[in-house]
């Protein structure tokens, strides 16, 4: 029924954010909820729960009242045409750098863990020349494959956890004190960061029904990530070690790669490489949707497809062009990326309830 | 330099010939834009590939050095 519509249900929205999540998550998040939070780094999600119960209250509040409107409608709404076409402007702005971040990431990784001897721009064409033909197909089609995947993810995912529990040790967790209040609420800052990607589902809000379960549904994904972030830092930082797992560029890599089962079976990390691919083609099909659908809100476009080859091709020269090196590629990440993240995905759309509550539109 | 230059006009080509056909003047203009973003990203990066990076250019810009 709502495929004839060409929408999605915000179930599937959420799908989608659950899924795009799990590869900046196995990535990031453990390596630094260990260097800031240390052993009680696995409680970094709890705090970080807050951050995105928060956000899902505010575009709760948003959408109470302008339920067909899609993020831009609203932008525009709020702070008028011109303040509007800045604040849409800046938004391409950072989902293009996410965009060839993760892009630039996806090929480092396999070049790293599979492929030493490769060069990245095959990698990189092969991803990219993927998302511009199942783009083509629209929201539904990769809203239904992002349904299959996060699936295979979360199975995949809970063998993993299951195989590497007798490698995790209960004194790499623990002790926890009082001590560790602000380094968790530091630590959990980085998590935060990556769920404020939650605002990108909402470019693409004018093609998803059923808005009003925003609430509820919200939560309930905010809870599943919330138990899956902790799974995962348990998984890390206790077999590894809050120091290891500080230092490494791929800490659940490393782990998965510990894993023997039956004293039997071992090198299972093709598994985790497989799940890595797929997370990231959703990560990077979910971003260049949105930016096209922003392209097509500014400038009054029928359709973007035309765009998809042309936008193809750049985003292959901006995935070369945004680090000469991994080391660098990281650096950016924690020290502006994730702040653009906070920014873009929290305070944006903070200021813009505040601002729409004083002007009386929300 | 040379592939991606034909690359581009290829694309474009087959891209603008469409949207011609169809009269659609202001996706014309857009693409156009596009077009021009994208060669001279692609002749910055292609002619020196050892050149500072976007994200070396941006922490440069907030004050850190890479």
């Amino acid at each position: 029924m709502l495929s004839h519509q060409e929408k999605i249900s915000f179930r599937q929205a959420v799908i989608l954010f659950i899924t795009l999540l799990y590869s900046p998550a196995i990535r990031f998040f453990p390596t630094q909820a260990a260097a800031e939070a240390k052993q009680a780094g696995w409680l970094t999600p709890l705090v970080s729960f807050v951050f995105l119960l928060l956000l899902v209250l505010v575009f709760h509040s948003f959408y109470k009242k302008h339920r067909d409107a899609s993020w831009m409608d609203i932008i525009c709404k709020i702070t008028g045409k011109y303040l509007g076409s800045v604040i849409l402007s800046a938004y391409i702005g950072w989902l293009v750098i996410l965009l060839v971040l993760y892009t630039r990431y996806y090929a480092i990784r396999i070049n790293t863990a599979i492929a030493p001897a490769s060069d990245i721009s095959f990698f990189i064409i092969v991803m990219l020349v993927l998302v511009a033909v199942v783009l083509r197909y629209g929201l539904v089609v990769f809203a239904r494959m992002g349904e299959i995947i996060a699936l295979l993810l979360l199975i995949g995912f809970a063998l993993l956890f299951v195989f590497s529990t007798k490698n995790i040790s209960i004194d790499n967790l623990t002790p926890i004190s009082r001590l560790d209040i602000l380094p968790v609420i530091k630590g959990s800052y980085y998590l935060a960061g990556l769920w404020a990607y939650f605002v990108v589902l909402f470019f693409f809000s004018d093609k998803i029904k059923y808005k009003e379960a925003i609430k509820n549904i919200g939560i309930k994904g905010a809870v599943f990530l919330t138990v899956m972030h902790i799974l995962l830092s348990v998984m890390t930082i206790g077999s590894l070690g809050y120091s290891v797992t500080a230092r490494s560029s791929l800490p659940f890599y490393m782990t998965v790669k510990n894993i023997t089962v039956l004293r039997a079976l071992d090198r299972i990390e093709a598994l985790a490489v497989t799940q890595w691919i797929i997370a990231d083609f959703i990560l990077i099909i979910v971003f260049f949707y949105s930016i096209l659908c922003i392209i097509k809100y500014l400038f009054k476009l029928s359709d973007t497809k035309f765009l998809i080859g042309i936008l193809t091709i750049l985003m292959y020269i901006l995935s070369l062009y945004i680090a000469k090196s991994q080391f660098e590629l990281e650096e950016f990440s924690v020290m502006v990326a994730i702040h653009l993240n906070i920014l873009f995905g929290f305070i944006i759309p903070v200021l813009l309830l505040i601002a729409g509550k004083i002007r009386q539109q929300l | 330099m040379i592939l991606f230059t034909v690359l581009v006009i290829l694309v474009s080509a087959f891209e603008i010939m469409d949207l011609k056909s169809k009269g659609q003047r202001k996706d014309i203009a857009v693409y156009l834009g596009a077009v021009i973003v994208t060669l001279a990203l692609g002749y910055l990066y292609l002619s020196n590939p050892n050149r500072e990076s976007i994200a070396g250019f941006l922490t440069d810009m907030i004050g850190f050095h890479l």
